[in-house]
């Protein structure tokens, strides 16, 4: 009976939607008009620089701001909004800061050192959820000399603080149209305010629209003080799922495609050696993967410990076969691509007998169930990481099957990103396997330094809980000494013996993977929180 | 009807009241805070999240910020997103139109595909027609809707270049380049392919349950002894199973369509994500992670909103189909 034409009307039912799509492929939006557009992987919270944490928020606020000093691609810092380096004397304690005086805000007023000390005063003011304030809280004095003149002066000598000017944390907003606003909210800015949707700045590009959770669009600012960005249009997708970015990168949904997981790079490079349309960048950057011991545990003291299980790690293994290569082994926390860094640190290659070695001369002998025991303290501990992060928990399966040969006993315990976070900042851990993302500078006193241990002192990230008296010594000289080559000595050693010592296991850099147009020229990878979009008004697309 | 109604509605906000108190307890026994994202940040330093923490307001009693969300809520204010500094309530509304479009389109692309499958497979008992939409549907049901929804980009999207990847729109899409008579055309054809792989990857689940289901139906009908009297009055086989047996097929599909809400919701919660999608679902995932209470407070009450006036629609529904359903004693039974 109607069967027959039941099942044709079923088959219309599946032809539809195929025969739409088919005929949506003639409706393909042209490509006229289309801006560049860089796909970024989270949604954007702010785009006030008083409020923003950076991160994602940096590439966008690259366009719309300026910073008083700019990180360049060869980690050098170099003048932006300063018509030169800021001079400061011999002790590191007293600063001055002459402005251009041909910079104007995207609504044609003037930028002057008022707008700097005013940022200043935004950073510092109570109500404002600023957060971090490392940089500000070491300004004893700023006096404004001039229109375009300022001097500050520190509590305390730190030639490190002149970087934190390169940031996004440190880009100058408008004081004509922020201060109205901070008054009018009761002396606090917020995320939701109305200079947070539709920032005023005085960068290359200038704010055009923010569609929620879609996109955010710049126009070129043809006031800008080096002239007009030759790109006109920059337009921000927001695409959370990395497989979805990677997808829309392939089929045209997005130009540029920074911040490449590890584990895309190899198609991206197949990508560019099949199709030459597109570059693909792969260069080291200031993060470092490191497993950190909870020193405050009886088994972690001893020296030999540590180098013995750092000996029994296959580093190149991992870091060619999980990371496709893409991370360059780490000796210190300080990258290959630093000036301070010490190319003689001490290595650990892979030697599991030497590790072995180092246990037995240690005195921890394998009890009955084979793991090792040193008077009653058996060699068991649990390490922690971020769960779902693939690169993290093959390492931490790396290392529990290594350690197991040599004879530790190790257990996994993952927590999913906020609990880690609340984990980590409680010292919950006995070790832990997470990332830093340091400074250029070479100054690692927050992290080593013994007055910079929380639990200790309730300040600094030395969550290790390291104390070495030479270390202290020689942080405190590094920040203090102006120079450089003086500098180089004091964080050679400072390296030599963290390698040494190992209170934590440096794993390696993770190198940045970006992928752009082969015509979009002026693209200078920078490895720093400075991030990608640095030098964005000297970009041209051919 | 009219008490049906009332009651219900009384038992909703009922319900409504012990979710909010649930969820609040659960994100509160969770470990974690919206400070735990700056934990590998060193240059946040303790001060500053001891300060922020302040800032927050939280270090408050677990009790107290629940007590004075309700009443904050009751006078209509949901608070304000730590994420986003602006209101909750808006938050939800600006994101929500975005949900119920993917969440319809993948409701109505389910009932049309499933309804005549599921006819077809009764109709076509244990023929090659039927076992192949069976299997189908078998396969529809196992397929996790994240996998499917990879794999639909890589074709339609890299492989086949037909759809766009995600998104809502194209976002430098302009009809002005387009003659006039055409720009409406264009404009529905362009969001219809941004919409048509997520609204898919949705619903695949609910079509082949549906299908199934309405097949069983179907079949447990065509046995009842009134439509053997209806075929014995020579009406033809077209009338007895589209007037006679599919309404009555269809009754138990209404409930079940009414409950699927959750489930929607919840698989738009990853679909979203993976075809950046604006909607709610991506937002509620950001401001877990982000633990952003009031957000995750404000959600998870809208979605229950949601949910239980899609239940009650349906158990309205259900007395309008079938009259007996308002005698609350046959309710009781039916349900």
């Amino acid at each position: 009976m109607g069967g027959g034409k039941l099942f044709r009307k079923f088959v219309c039912c599946l032809l539809i939607p195929a025969v739409l799509a088919i005929l949506t492929v003639a409706c393909v939006p042209g490509e006229q008009g289309k801006p560049l557009v860089w796909g970024i992987p989270a949604d954007i919270e702010t785009l006030n620089p008083i409020l923003s944490a950076g991160s994602v928020e940096t590439d966008v606020l690259n366009g719309v701001f300026s910073t008083l000093l700019k990180i360049d691609h060869n980690t050098e810092l170099v003048p932006d909004l300063l018509a030169e380096l800021p001079q400061s004397g011999t002790d590191g304690l007293r600063y001055s800061f002459r402005l251009r005086d041909d910079v104007t805000f995207h609504d044609g007023v003037q930028l002057t050192s008022e707008d700097v000390f005013f940022t200043y005063q935004m950073k510092m003011a109570e109500g404002n959820i600023v957060p971090s304030r490392t940089m500000w809280e070491k300004i004893s004095t700023f006096e404004i000399t001039g229109t375009h003149s300022f001097v500050v002066t520190l509590h305390e000598p730190d030639v490190t603080w002149l970087e934190g000017w390169a940031y996004s944390d440190a880009m100058i907003v408008p004081k004509h149209l922020l201060k109205q606003e901070f008054n009018d909210g009761g002396g606090e800015l917020t995320k939701g305010g109305s200079f947070s949707r539709k920032p005023v700045g005085s960068g290359p590009y200038r704010f055009a629209e923010w569609k929620d959770n879609e996109y955010i669009l710049l126009e070129a600012y043809p006031g800008y003080f080096r002239g007009k960005p030759a790109i006109d249009k920059v337009l921000y997708r927001i695409i959370p799922d990395s497989n979805a970015m990677l997808a829309q990168f392939i089929a045209g949904g997005i130009d540029v495609y920074d911040r490449v997981p590890a584990g895309q790079y190899r198609e991206l490079a197949a990508l560019q050696e099949s199709s030459k349309k597109i570059a693909v960048f792969n260069y080291p950057s200031f993060t470092y993967l490191h497993a950190d011991f909870n020193l405050r545990l009886p088994v972690f003291q001893e020296k030999a410990v540590r180098q013995a299980l750092m000996y029994a790690f296959p580093r190149e293994d991992y870091i060619e076969s999980v990371l496709d290569g893409v991370a360059t082994a780490a000796h210190s926390y300080v990258p290959p691509m630093s000036w301070a860094y010490n190319p003689d640190v001490i290595t650990y290659d892979y030697d599991p007998q030497k590790a072995e070695q180092l246990l037995d001369d240690a005195g921890w002998h394998r009890g009955k169930d084979g793991i090792r025991q040193k008077e009653g303290l058996r060699l068991s501990f649990t390490i922690t990481t971020i769960s779902g992060r693939q690169e993290r928990e093959i390492l931490q399966e790396i290392l529990r099957q290594e350690w197991e040969k040599i004879g530790a006993e190790v257990k996994i315990r993952n927590y999913e990103g906020a609990t880690f976070g609340a984990k980590l900042m409680g010292l919950e851990f006995e070790m832990v396997i997470f990332a830093w993302l340091t400074g250029t500078d070479p100054d690692g006193e927050d992290l080593w330094h013994s007055r910079r241990r929380p639990d200790k002192f309730g300040a600094g990230m030395n969550i290790v809980g390291y104390e070495n008296e030479r270390i202290d010594l020689l942080l405190e000289a590094g920040r203090k000494e102006t120079d450089r080559e003086l500098r180089r000595n004091i964080y050679h050693e400072v390296q030599d013996i963290l390698a040494e010592d190992l209170p934590s296991l440096f794993i390696c850099y993770l190198n940045n993977v970006s992928a752009i147009p082969a015509g979009l020229k002026n693209f200078k990878p920078n490895s720093t929180v400075a991030g990608n979009t640095w030098n964005m008004y000297e970009w041209e697309l051919e | 009807m009219g008490v049906v109604l009332i009651r219900r509605m009384a038992v909703s906000l009922l319900t409504l009241l012990v979710i909010s108190l649930l969820t609040f307890m659960l994100i509160e026994l969770a470990p974690g805070s919206p400070l735990s994202k700056y934990a590998e940040n060193p240059k946040i330093s303790v001060a500053d999240r001891a300060r922020i923490a302040e800032q927050l307001g939280l270090n408050e009693s677990a009790p107290r910020r629940y007590l004075l969300w309700l009443t904050n809520l009751l006078r209509g204010n949901a608070g304000i997103s730590h994420m986003t500094g602006r209101p909750v309530g808006s938050e939800i509304f600006t994101r929500l139109p975005a949900t119920l479009k993917l969440m319809t389109a993948s409701f109505l692309i389910s009932l049309c595909l499933a309804i005549p499958a599921g006819i077809y497979s009764a109709t076509h008992r244990s023929t090659a027609g039927d076992y192949f939409l069976r299997l189908v549907s078998t396969a529809g049901l196992s397929v996790p809707s994240f996998w499917l929804a990879l794999l639909m980009i890589y074709f339609f999207a890299v492989c086949l270049r037909w759809l766009p990847a995600g998104g809502q729109l194209t976002p430098w899409f302009d009809t002005a380049i387009y003659s006039l008579p055409m720009r409406p055309v264009i404009f529905l054809w362009e969001h219809l392919r941004h919409l048509l792989m997520p609204a898919f990857a949705l619903g695949i689940a609910n079509t082949a349950a549906w299908s199934l289901y309405l097949r069983s139906a179907l079949l447990a009908e065509v046995n009842e002894n009134y439509i053997r009297t209806a075929r014995a009055k020579g009406m033809p086989e077209r009338v007895v199973l589209y007037r006679h047996a599919l309404p009555n097929a269809l009754m138990p599909l209404v409930t079940l369509a009414g409950l699927e809400l959750p489930a929607f919701f919840a698989g738009a919660v990853i679909i979203e994500q993976i075809f950046a999608w604006p909607g709610m679902g991506r937002l509620f995932l950001a401001a877990v992670n982000n633990r952003d209470y009031q957000l995750v407070m404000g959600i998870t009450m809208a979605v229950s909103v949601l949910v239980l006036l899609g239940s009650l629609l349906a158990d309205l529904l259900y007395c309008i189909i079938d009259p007996r359903v308002r005698a609350p004693v046959r309710r009781v039974t039916r349900l």
